[in-house]
């Protein structure tokens, strides 16, 4: 697989995290449209090639200004390259659901750790942010693996092999 | 040892750790100004987002047209009648200031007044990130925009703080964020607190008026505006109307529940203060 699909899934991605999400408000939280993005590029893509896709879509995120996670290159490069090693447990569209939902819990896991450390608060913000965040972002998972679809393999043209 | 460096995603992933790094550095270093990374992917995206932001509101202005007639006939009617009261409580205001002016001249005291210089600035994009209240604007610090700046509606009502600044764009948190911390005083019991945003709050668009006392608490209903002390922020802009008292979890302390008096989710032009002057 070359650059052009992934990097079209990400432009997608990008599109939707900020053109988007912020319209897509329920229970007072986004859908971290992006992170799911990230998650299903490494189940797809394999641990390098995730950790590349994690990288780019923190720069991006840099890029957009005032976006999510601005900064967070090293979170979702490490959550691509997990998301790759463990792409074998999850398969078919609901293990990559399930697989995706793991690596953003993971993910949400961290972020309200680091609140919680510098003095924001545990429990107020896991019931009212990170619990709301991570189902109401779930809800999403069928519309970015719709877009995900751009990271499957074409098929191939032409006969049947050994024709 | 060896075997673990073979793996190619370990040096992409030590390549992000390392960028990771840097830019929380730039960030301490610079204070309030943006990494040179940022600025450009700012100052390059600025018009697209501009484009997406300006397509959303057409299309949210569109469904609201549709959906809101009744609403907007009965908002129109409670208008009505809040414009009356208001007209009643001018005209008893006007009587007030020129007893005000009459006594001040008795005592030969100066008018106290404020002044602000204001550059007007459009907001780009809507910060899609559950843990942070925050939105870009198209100005930065090439017209003057600071990190601490003041940013108001067209009613004067605040609406948050200039958190990062590029060339041409900037950051501003909303009220509601969590990092929000201004001196605030409610205006009839004069009641003095913190303003501070809190994430269990900020889902709800509201935010803390914190470290108040059992003897001087705010009455629901009361209005509450900025009390700047050291000249960082103007004093007097409204922020919110006391919702409800409660109690802090640790039980000393109680915090008034702050509902903004901006709307925040629904943000087009906005002012910058980027100076202003107070005489007391």
């Amino acid at each position: 697989m070359g650059l052009l699909r992934p990097g079209g899934y990400l432009l997608l991605l990008c599109l939707l995290q900020s053109g988007a999400a912020a319209w897509l408000r329920g229970f007072g939280v986004c859908p971290a449209l992006l992170v799911l993005g990230v998650c299903l590029a490494g189940l797809r893509l394999g641990p390098y090639r995730g950790a590349v896709f994690g990288l780019a879509a923190g720069l991006c995120v840099q890029w957009l200004a005032a976006g999510p996670q601005s900064g967070a290159f090293f979170l979702l490069a490490l959550l691509g390259c997990a998301m790759g090693l463990s792409a074998r447990l999850w398969r078919g569209f609901w293990g990559e659901w399930l697989g995706c939902l793991t690596g953003l819990a993971a993910f949400i896991l961290v972020r309200w750790l680091g609140f919680g450390l510098i003095g924001r608060g545990f429990l107020a913000p896991l019931l009212s942010l990170a619990g709301p965040e991570l189902l109401y972002t779930a809800v999403w998972f069928p519309l970015i693996w719709l877009v995900g679809q751009l990271l499957r393999p074409g098929r191939r043209r032409g006969g049947i092999a050994g024709d | 040892m060896k075997r673990f460096f073979r793996h190619k995603f370990i040096w992409i992933l030590a390549v992000a750790l390392s960028l990771s790094l840097i830019t929380a550095a730039a960030s301490l270093l610079l204070g309030g100004t943006a990494n040179p990374l940022s600025d450009v992917g700012g100052t390059v995206s600025r018009p697209f987002l501009r484009l997406f932001s300006q397509i959303s509101d057409k299309v949210r202005d569109g469904q609201d047209y549709v959906r809101g007639i009744d609403a907007l006939r009965a908002e129109n009617d409670n208008l009505r009648t809040q414009l009356a009261q208001a007209e009643q409580q001018a005209r008893v205001g006007e009587l007030a200031a020129s007893e005000n002016d009459r006594l001040r001249s008795l005592l030969n005291l100066r008018v106290r007044g404020q002044s602000f210089t204001l550059e007007p600035a459009w907001v780009t994009a809507r910060s899609a990130d559950a843990w942070q209240a925050a939105v870009t604007l198209d100005k930065g610090s090439n017209q003057g925009v600071e990190a601490g700046d003041c940013v108001i509606d067209a009613a004067g009502a605040l609406i948050g703080r200039v958190g990062e600044t590029g060339s041409s764009w900037c950051t501003l948190r909303l009220v509601t964020d969590g990092e929000t911390r201004l001196a605030a005083k409610a205006v009839q019991g004069e009641t003095i607190g913190v303003l501070a945003g809190d994430l269990s709050l900020m889902a709800q668009g509201k935010l803390k008026l914190d470290h108040l006392t059992q003897e001087n608490l705010p009455d629901p209903g009361e209005k509450v505006v900025t009390f700047g002390t050291q000249g960082q922020y103007p004093s007097g802009l409204l922020v919110g109307t006391v919702e409800e008292v409660r109690d802090d979890p640790g039980g000393l302390t109680q915090y008034g529940v702050i509902r903004p008096a901006a709307q925040l989710d629904r943000l087009g032009e906005v002012f910058v203060i980027t100076g202003f002057q107070e005489e007391r």
